[in-house]
C-alpha cells in the first residue's frame, strides 16, 4: 500500500482543529459571537445561521422554479429530523410577510411498522405520537397510510381518533416479501421502492401532483455513490436529482438538497423540533451491513478529516441529467423503481458484464482456453440469462 | 464536588441510551475539572445500553455525530477540551439517521 496518505500530497485539504481564541465574531453580521461551525471554518451566530438556511430552501425552489401559487403539494414525512425541518421551513415561508410562499402543503406520513412486523396497537401509538405533534405545531392537514396498503389513506383531524386499521394477511405478506430477500443491499433497496410506490399513491390519494422529500445534501451525496455501487446507472439522476420524474402524472422535489445534514441537525436543535426517528433494518448495524451502510461509513468518516469530501460528491450529482426519451421497449419501465429499462443494448454494457460474471462464478472453476475459444462462447447463449 | 449536567440525544442517538431523550445527571467529579472527554467516557460506562461503538470512535464520538454545549458547536469550545461547567446542557444529535 502507498505509504503516501492524501493528507501529504495536499495538505490545505485536511481538517484543522479550530483554535478557540481566535474566533471572535460571526462571519456574516460581525458583531454577534458565533454558535456554529461549517465546512471546518466558517462560523455564524444562531440568527445569521438560522437565516441561511431557510434562504438556501428558498433559493433551491426559487431556482427550479418547482412550484406555482395554490398548488398542493404532499409533504412526505417520515417522523425523522429532517422531514420536521422541512416541515418548519414550510411554516415559516408561508407565514413570513416577506416573499411569501404561495403553495399548499399537506403533510403525508407512511408508517412502516410492517418491516418489523411491530405490535398494532405500538404501531397506532408511534404514529399518533407523530401526527398528534405535526397536527399542534403546523397548520398543515395531515394524513396517514401504511407500506402494506398503500392505497388506504386516512386524513387524521388531530382529536385523537385515528381510524386506521391493519390488514394481518397485507402486513405478514409485506414481511415475508422483505424477509425472503436474504442479502441486506437488496433488502433497503427493496423497502426503498416499495415507500416509493407507497408515497406516490398515497399523494395520488390526496389530489397532490407534486412531493417533497427531505433528503438532504449529505444523503443525496451518499445516495449517488451507493447508486453507483449498485449499478444504477441512468436512472441515478432521478434519484439524486431535484426532480424525480420517473411518475408521469407525480412529481417528486427535494428541496432540501442543498443543505448539508450537519446544517439540518443544527435547525432542528436551534428551533427546539421534536423528531420522532423509527429504526430502519440497517440501524445499529456495522458497516457491512450492506452496501449504502458502508458507503455511508466510508464518506461521513472520510468528511471528518476532509471537510470537501461531500460537497465534492454532491457538485457531481447536480451534473447527472435525466435521459428525458424511454428506450424503445415498448416504453416500458422497471416495475419496482420506474426507472427507464436498460436491459436491451446492441452494445457491451454493464448487465452483460453481470452476466459473464454470473457464468465464470458459477461454473465452479477457471475457464481454461478451450472455454475462453470464441466458437464455443455461442453456446453460452446470454439471451437466455435475461431477466 | 458534583457536576450537574443535562444531556440531551436526539436524531437517533436515543436509541442508544433507551430511547430516552433527555437525561438529568449529577457526575461526582471530585476536584477534578471535567472536560468533555472525560465525560463521553462517563456516557460510555453509564448511560450507552446498546453497542458503545456506536457512539464512540476511539476516543472521540463516532463521525455524524454532533456535539452542542449550551447551543454552541463543540468545534468552537476546543472539543475533547472544552472544560464542563456546571448546569452545562450537552446535546448529542446523530445526523445519520435522516428522516
Amino acid at each position: 500500500m502507498c505509504s503516501l496518505t492524501e493528507s501529504e500530497l495536499e495538505p490545505e485539504l485536511v481538517r484543522t482543529p479550530l483554535d478557540p481564541s481566535a474566533i471572535k465574531v460571526c462571519k456574516k453580521c460581525k458583531e454577534k459571537p458565533p454558535c456554529v461551525n461549517l465546512r471546518g471554518s466558517d462560523t455564524y451566530c444562531k440568527t445569521c445561521f438560522l437565516t441561511a438556511v431557510h434562504h438556501k430552501f428558498r433559493a433551491t425552489l426559487g431556482k427550479h422554479k418547482a412550484m406555482r401559487p395554490g398548488e398542493s403539494v404532499c409533504i412526505a414525512y417520515s417522523g425523522g429530523g429532517a422531514s420536521t425541518a422541512l416541515l418548519h421551513l414550510l411554516k415559516t415561508g408561508i407565514e413570513s410577510d416577506h416573499k411569501k410562499l404561495l403553495f399548499k402543503p399537506v403533510v403525508l406520513h407512511v408508517d412502516e411498522g410492517a418491516i418489523f412486523k411491530l405490535d398494532p396497537k405500538q404501531r397506532i401509538e408511534n404514529i399518533r405520537e407523530k401526527l398528534d405533534y405535526i397536527a399542534a405545531h403546523f397548520p398543515f392537514k395531515v394524513y396517514v397510510s401504511t407500506l402494506e396498503q398503500s392505497q388506504r389513506v386516512v386524513e387524521y383531524k388531530g382529536d385523537g381518533e385515528l381510524d386506521l386499521e391493519f390488514e394481518a394477511e397485507r402486513t405478514n405478506e409485506l414481511y415475508e416479501s422483505i424477509e425472503n430477500i436474504k442479502e441486506s443491499s437488496a433488502k433497503e433497496e427493496f423497502i426503498n421502492c416499495i415507500r416509493r410506490h407507497t408515497i406516490l399513491e398515497g399523494a395520488e390519494k390526496i389530489n397532490c401532483a407534486k412531493i417533497f422529500t427531505g433528503e438532504n445534501a449529505t444523503k443525496i451525496s451518499i445516495d449517488l455513490l451507493t447508486g453507483v455501487s449498485l449499478g444504477k446507472g441512468g436512472n441515478l439522476a432521478q434519484e439524486v436529482g431535484f426532480w424525480d420524474k420517473r411518475n408521469a402524472a407525480i412529481t417528486v422535489l427535494r428541496p432540501l438538497r442543498d443543505v448539508p445534514a450537519k446544517e439540518l441537525a443544527l435547525y432542528t436543535v436551534f428551533h427546539r423540533l421534536e423528531s420522532f426517528g423509527e429504526p430502519t433494518i440497517g440501524t445499529g448495524k456495522e458497516s457491512l451491513f450492506s452496501i449504502r451502510k458502508l458507503t455511508e461509513d466510508f464518506l461521513v468518516g472520510l468528511q471528518n478529516d476532509f471537510p470537501a469530501t461531500l460537497s465534492t460528491v454532491f457538485k457531481t450529482s447536480d451534473k447527472l441529467q435525466a435521459h428525458q426519451e424511454r428506450m424503445v421497449e415498448g416504453n416500458q419501465s422497471c416495475v419496482l423503481c420506474d426507472g427507464t429499462l436498460d436491459t436491451e443494448v446492441d452494445q457491451h454494457n454493464a448487465l452483460q458484464a453481470t452476466q459473464w460474471s454470473t457464468i465464470v462464478s458459477s461454473r465452479g472453476k477457471a475457464l481454461d482456453t478451450d472455454d475462453l475459444n470464441s466458437a464455443s462462447l455461442d453456446f453460452l447463449d446470454l439471451t437466455s440469462l435475461k431477466l | 464536588m458534583s457536576l450537574n449536567l443535562t444531556l440531551e440525544f436526539s436524531g437517533g442517538a436515543e436509541l442508544l441510551v433507551d430511547k430516552q431523550k433527555v437525561h438529568k445527571v449529577q457526575i461526582p467529579t471530585g476536584d477534578k475539572v471535567w472536560k468533555i472527554q472525560d465525560l463521553l467516557y462517563w456516557i460510555r460506562d453509564n448511560l450507552l445500553k446498546e453497542r458503545p461503538e456506536l457512539f464512540l470512535k476511539e476516543n472521540t464520538v463516532r463521525p455524524g455525530i454532533l456535539v452542542l454545549v449550551n447551543d454552541s458547536d463543540w468545534e468552537l469550545l476546543g472539543q475533547l477540551d472544552y472544560e464542563l461547567e456546571n448546569d452545562d446542557n450537552v446535546v448529542f444529535i446523530s445526523t445519520l439517521h435522516g428522516g
